[in-house]
């Protein structure tokens, strides 16, 4: 039974504990100061101030017409009650935990709204709120919400979706970076490009002028050299099919020994130009390709300038030559 | 990068198209054609090598060879009488001048055609490469025939004296 008496007082402690300590304190919440603006004004969003701290179950507040009847009673003047120790004061005569009161400037086109919170039983300032509101008189009475959780040093359900919204753009402002590549990635083999499209090219862009030059002059000196061959294999096949019909077409013997030899040789010849054009085209091709070589091989230098580096070199202590593999740390 | 690469090859191939010409030298009157016949003057055929077909007929010429001052020919060819048989022998151009030549032929056969031809015109004699007589064969049956001309044929000058032959041409026909 003993046992069974101290578990019950001990459950009822502790609910009487959590109980006393999830209490929301009690607040005397004075009204705000106006400072260029109307008072019915500040007496309003004084007013709002109070509903929202109740509904949001911040704080009890203590009723208007209770606070301004006890200072009354006492005779006191709310306007000379400006310092935190009095107001500490006031709240000790109300029997409250905190006192809040504040002051409303009208400046610049903006209202700035300071509000305080001075404990009771220390007589200090707890906390400090200033928000500073653009814009017109209508939506100066939606602040007191967010007041009302600031002199807590609460974020306001307003604030926190806010800041949720504002995290969450910036999460879709980073994975849009994601997506589209931030930098962009060069290309990386111009010089084989110029050099593909255009035999020197790219060697005249990789700052290769000599070789540029010679390239191109070869591959100039090639399809002259090509066109001439191709043009004389035109030029040959033209005697080929004429002496062909003169061949063809005369009845004396001696004629046709000569057309014959004409033909023969014209076909000869038009094998050789032939062979010639393809030999020079072959060339031709040849050069390009090498220029295109070359121009990968400046590229590939140009990429892999700190890939690891593969060198001959000689090892004094062996008096052999060996290959040294490196890499560059920078 | 591809469709330059078509475009330049397309190109290439437009521009330098390269289509072979060739001599073509087969004519009856160029002695180089007649790759039997070693020396001059000569008769042989044209062409010197015949395909055909069984039951087809075939033409083959008679020719005259680098002649000179010659005013009759008598060319004799001897054949297989089994595989071929001569249809028709119609004259040359060889002789035809002014006035056409006499032309005769005889075919016994049994293998041997002879042909005789003299030169009518005002020039008496003539010279050269040229055709004596075309001959139309039929193929009568499957295999190789040789065509010979025999060491009995002649060349004549206007007073009958004959001009030595150092030439005796062959020609092959294949039936299938």
């Amino acid at each position: 039974m003993k046992c069974l008496g101290f578990i019950i007082v001990s459950v009822l402690s502790i609910n009487t504990i959590f109980a006393q300590n999830f209490l929301p304190p009690t607040l005397g919440v004075l009204d705000f100061e106006p400072r260029g603006i109307p008072t019915y004004v500040s007496q309003q969003f004084t007013q709002i101030l109070r509903e929202e701290i109740e509904s949001e179950e911040l704080g009890i507040v203590i009723e208007r017409s209770t606070l301004l009847g006890t200072l009354e009673e006492r005779g006191y003047e709310r306007s000379n009650c400006i310092t935190d120790y009095c107001e500490a004061l006031v709240g000790r005569l109300l029997n409250a935990d905190f006192i809040v009161s504040g002051s409303m400037v009208y400046k610049d086109s903006s209202y700035i709204i300071d509000a305080n919170m001075v404990s009771v039983r220390t007589g200090k300032l707890e906390h400090t709120e200033t928000i500073i509101y653009s814009g017109k008189i209508e939506g100066l009475m939606n602040v007191p919400e967010r007041l009302s959780y600031g002199i807590f040093n609460f974020k306001s359900p307003q604030e926190l979706a806010e800041i949720e919204e504002r995290k969450r753009m910036d999460a879709i402002e980073v994975s849009n970076d994601e997506i589209m590549p931030i930098e962009k990635v060069p290309f990386m083999f111009p010089t084989t490009l110029r050099s593909t499209l255009f035999p020197g090219w790219g060697q005249f862009y990789s700052d290769h002028r000599r070789l540029g030059w010679s390239i191109l002059g070869a591959e100039a000196v090639l399809a002259t050299a090509a066109i001439a061959f191709y043009k004389s294999y035109e030029y040959k096949k033209d005697d080929i099919d004429l002496y062909n019909r003169m061949y063809a077409e005369t009845k004396d013997s001696n004629k046709i020994k000569e057309f014959r030899t004409k033909v023969v040789q014209a076909e000869k010849d038009h094998i050789r130009y032939i062979d010639n054009f393809k030999y020079s085209l072959f060339m031709f091709g040849t050069v390009w390709a090498l220029n295109i070589t070359h121009a990968l091989i400046v590229d590939l230098d140009n990429n892999v300038s700190n890939g690891p580096d593969i060198d001959i070199v000689y090892n004094e202590f062996t008096s052999q030559p060996q290959l040294r593999f490196s890499i560059a740390l920078d | 990068m591809r469709w330059i690469k078509l475009f330049f090859i397309s190109s290439l191939f437009t521009l330098f198209s390269c289509d072979l010409g060739k001599a073509e030298l087969d004519s009856c009157l160029d002695v180089f054609n007649y790759p039997s016949i070693i020396e001059y003057p000569a008769i042989g055929f044209c062409p010197e090598l015949m395909d055909g077909s069984v039951d087809d007929e075939i033409e083959v010429g008679i020719y005259a060879l680098e002649v000179s001052g010659v005013a009759g020919i008598h060319a004799q060819v001897s054949y297989d009488a089994n595989k071929v048989q001569i249809v028709d022998v119609y004259s040359g151009d060889f002789f035809d001048r002014s006035q056409k030549p006499i032309f005769v032929y005889n075919d016994n056969g049994q293998g041997t055609l002879d042909i005789y031809t003299f030169f009518m015109s005002n020039e008496k004699t003539t010279g050269g490469t040229g055709e004596i007589a075309l001959i139309e064969v039929k193929l009568n049956s499957s295999g190789q025939s040789d065509f010979i001309i025999t060491s009995q044929s002649e060349l004549l000058d206007p007073d009958d004296v004959p001009i030595a032959i150092k030439g005796f041409g062959k020609g092959i026909i294949n039936a299938k």
